[in-house]
């Protein structure tokens, strides 16, 4: 397998341990990092995974700068089935625009959604939510928040706390093998039935996760949590 | 002008009501005034002098030590050490500060200022002096990134102060570029036997704040303080006007040279931080216009903050208590590598879990990703203890850092940890305390670990 992180240098909120994690999981692999002024590897190749998470607001205008000439070829890796994960604020850049005070980013348009940023206003909260019959759960720390307009292609429902806005139902996005979630956490290492069912999925056979008892553990424990309805979920 | 009348009629009589019942007021007199008069801090009365100190991390010790040695000298400085860094807590601060005919009471103010509440603080106050100790990551749901933080402060810094910037923090150095005509720079240069690491989790000048190139470090220190500068435009690290040049851990002095000459102090503290810190002070007491001689007798007579940092004796086991802010990375990841480098066998004991935020209804554990826990995988450190709902995400943050299983106890919360350290074959026990849980630390887990003493039948004693 060869998994291309996009942009890693710009990474925040934990997200960089999302591919550290992934080396740990699937050691014998290739991990490519690519900079922003590299020429993406999966412009000449199919790699077997694509990844990009969190990053700051000016660092997002670069890579829509950067990623805005390949549009079609992500589409097109899109519809042959590569798996790809876009974590927080990552998942704007896949929409129309970002509109911040009065300015319009336009964006890559790979999905219709729109995105509405506050910088004064910093939205945090908690997720819980099903998906594949797996409980995912996950933060949220982000300034703007995501508005679908005629997109309607989930991640999943959620059932405690909040989805792409306080007005939806879902959080993320899915297309294929393409996953989105404005979830943090680092996302893979709280949710490890999700990420060893995923892994296991991309490589073809099964994935053991590193110390998997203990990470299931907290997980159970944050899951019940989660759904203790004594417990505000915001 | 009548709404801050009244705002500041009712701010005094709350604060005079609230010490009458024993209350140190330090922030409820501070947001009535506000919330009567929004801008309430336009027509308080305010001291001669201002000075406000920012920054990441550093920034209360940065204020006492100021506080400190400005009071040995007989000024009359008002200071918000007992109340909260935010709007409210400055307001409350100045209300104290004038009498009931909002005339000032004091020479100097030293105010240490919260980041975010820059846009609320110099819209009204404009520092003669302005320190920023660093800007690092901090918590990510308050604080978000640095890059953010940095406009905060940026854009509403006023053009009159000095500023007084730490010039080996490529993010922070840049404030009042172009805009403030004085601005001096200290830095503490590579010390001697100085291990410089690269390996650090997070390095926020990782790329350029200017064009998003790669930066280049001909020294770093540790995340991104060093030396700098952009692979692909001209933004480098600033010259130094307050360069440490020694620090000599033996007799206790440090260098700085400055105005062409070297110039001896005591030194506070080993901990980097804490020198970076002192040699703002140095900076900071200079441009006031204080000599070398007089700033070194202020410093002799300086210590860092009991409620930050404070020892303990416990039979042979020395105790140490460090508070770091949670949710900070660069705060645990010091501690952490200071825990590695202490001499002799040692435990560590995190109190760094989100409790308070879990009541306010928000908690999150990325930032123990970012923080590095790694420095806690060595043979040095026998135990470490984990307290707080959070404590199997912790464990599990530890087993990924390389730390073996065994050496990993955890428990649902303090009280239930601590019945579980052993002081059994260490030198030192190191506690990291979360600010919030200063008071749990005081009055539960210090007098329990003194009882393991006592139990042994050995005999405890503290210094602060």
């Amino acid at each position: 397998m060869t998994a291309e992180i996009l942009f890693s240098d710009y990474f925040l909120f934990g997200d960089m341990a999302n591919v550290e994690y992934m080396k740990k999981c699937l050691p014998d692999r290739e991990f490519i990092l690519t900079d922003i002024h590299d020429k993406p590897y999966f412009t000449e190749h199919e790699p077997d995974l694509i990844y990009m998470g969190a990053m700051s607001e000016s660092n997002q205008v670069r890579v829509i700068e950067a990623l805005t000439p390949y549009v079609d070829r992500l589409n097109e890796l899109i519809d042959k089935g590569v798996h790809m994960l876009f974590t927080a604020n990552a998942c704007d850049i896949l929409g129309t625009s970002i509109f911040d005070s009065g300015e319009k980013t336009e964006c890559l348009g790979l999905f219709d959604f729109h995105v509405v940023r506050k910088m004064l206003k910093r939205f945090n909260g908690m997720t819980l939510g099903t998906y594949n019959g797996i409980d995912i759960v996950g933060y949220k720390s982000q300034f703007g928040l995501a508005f679908p307009d005629s997109c309607d292609e989930k991640f999943f429902d959620v059932t405690r706390g909040v989805g792409l806005n306080p007005d939806c139902p879902w959080e993320g996005f899915h297309r294929k093998n393409l996953i989105a979630t404005y979830l943090i956490g680092p996302f893979l290492i709280i949710n490890p039935l999700f990420t060893k069912q995923w892994l296991s999925e991309i490589e073809g056979k099964p994935v053991v996760l590193p110390f998997e008892d203990a990470a299931v553990k907290a997980y159970q424990a944050r899951l019940r949590d989660f759904k203790d309805p004594d417990r505000k979920i915001i | 002008m009548f709404r801050f009348l009244i705002a500041f009629l009712l701010g005094k009589l709350a604060k005079a009501a609230l010490k009458l019942m024993g209350r140190r007021a330090t922030h409820f007199p501070g947001k009535l005034a506000v919330k009567i008069c929004p801008d309430f801090l336009r027509y308080v009365g305010k001291p001669g002098k201002i000075i406000c100190v920012t920054g990441t991390n550093g920034k209360t010790s940065t204020c006492n030590m100021i506080e400190d040695a400005l009071r040995q000298d007989g000024v009359k400085v008002l200071d918000n050490s007992y109340g909260s860094n935010t709007l409210a807590g400055i307001s409350a601060t100045l209300i104290d500060g004038v009498n009931l005919f909002n005339k000032p009471k004091y020479e100097t103010m030293v105010l240490e200022v919260d980041e975010r509440s820059s846009l609320h603080i110099y819209k009204y106050i404009t520092p003669d002096y302005f320190i920023c100790t660093n800007l690092f990551r901090d918590s990510l749901m308050r604080n978000a990134h640095t890059e953010y933080i940095f406009k905060m402060i940026n854009d509403y810094l006023p053009a009159e102060s000095t500023l007084i910037l730490n010039g080996d923090d490529i993010i922070s150095s840049r404030l009042g570029e172009g805009k403030n005509k004085n601005r001096v720079f200290f830095s503490v240069d590579k010390l001697p036997g100085e291990e410089t690491e690269n390996t650090n989790i997070i390095n926020d000048g990782r790329t350029c704040p200017v064009c998003g190139a790669k930066m280049i470090y001909t020294f770093k220190r540790y995340h991104h303080i060093g030396q700098a500068h952009c692979s692909h435009c001209s933004l480098e690290s600033p010259a130094s006007d307050y360069e440490v040049t020694t620090a000599d851990y033996k007799n206790r002095t440090v260098t700085v040279r400055y105005h062409g000459a070297e110039h001896s102090f005591p030194l506070i503290s080993d901990t980097i931080f804490n020198i970076y810190n002192e040699v703002a002070v140095v900076a900071l007491l200079t441009e006031y216009g204080y000599d070398d001689q007089k700033i070194a007798a202020f410093l002799g007579k300086l210590h860092i903050t009991a409620t930050r940092y404070s020892e303990m004796k416990v039979g042979d086991v020395n105790v140490i208590c460090t508070m770091l802010k949670g949710f900070n990375p660069i705060a645990c990841s010091r501690n952490c590598h200071t825990a590695k480098i202490t001499k002799g066998k040692k435990a560590v004991f995190l109190m760094v879990d989100d409790t308070n935020h879990e009541r306010e209804d928000c908690e999150n554990v990325a930032w123990y990703y970012e923080a590095d826990l790694e420095y806690l995988n060595d043979d040095s450190i026998v135990r470490i203890y984990a307290a707080g709902p959070r404590a199997d995400d912790m464990k599990y943050r530890l087993l990924l850092a390389g730390v073996p299983e065994e050496k990993i106890i955890t428990g649902k919360n303090e009280m239930d940890t601590v019945s579980k350290v052993s002081l059994d074959g260490i030198d030192t026990l190191m506690i990291f305390f979360d600010m919030f849980r200063f008071d749990i630390l005081e009055k539960q887990i210090k007098p329990a670990i003194a009882k393991k003493s006592a139990a042994a039948g050995q005999n405890g004693g503290e210094t602060a």
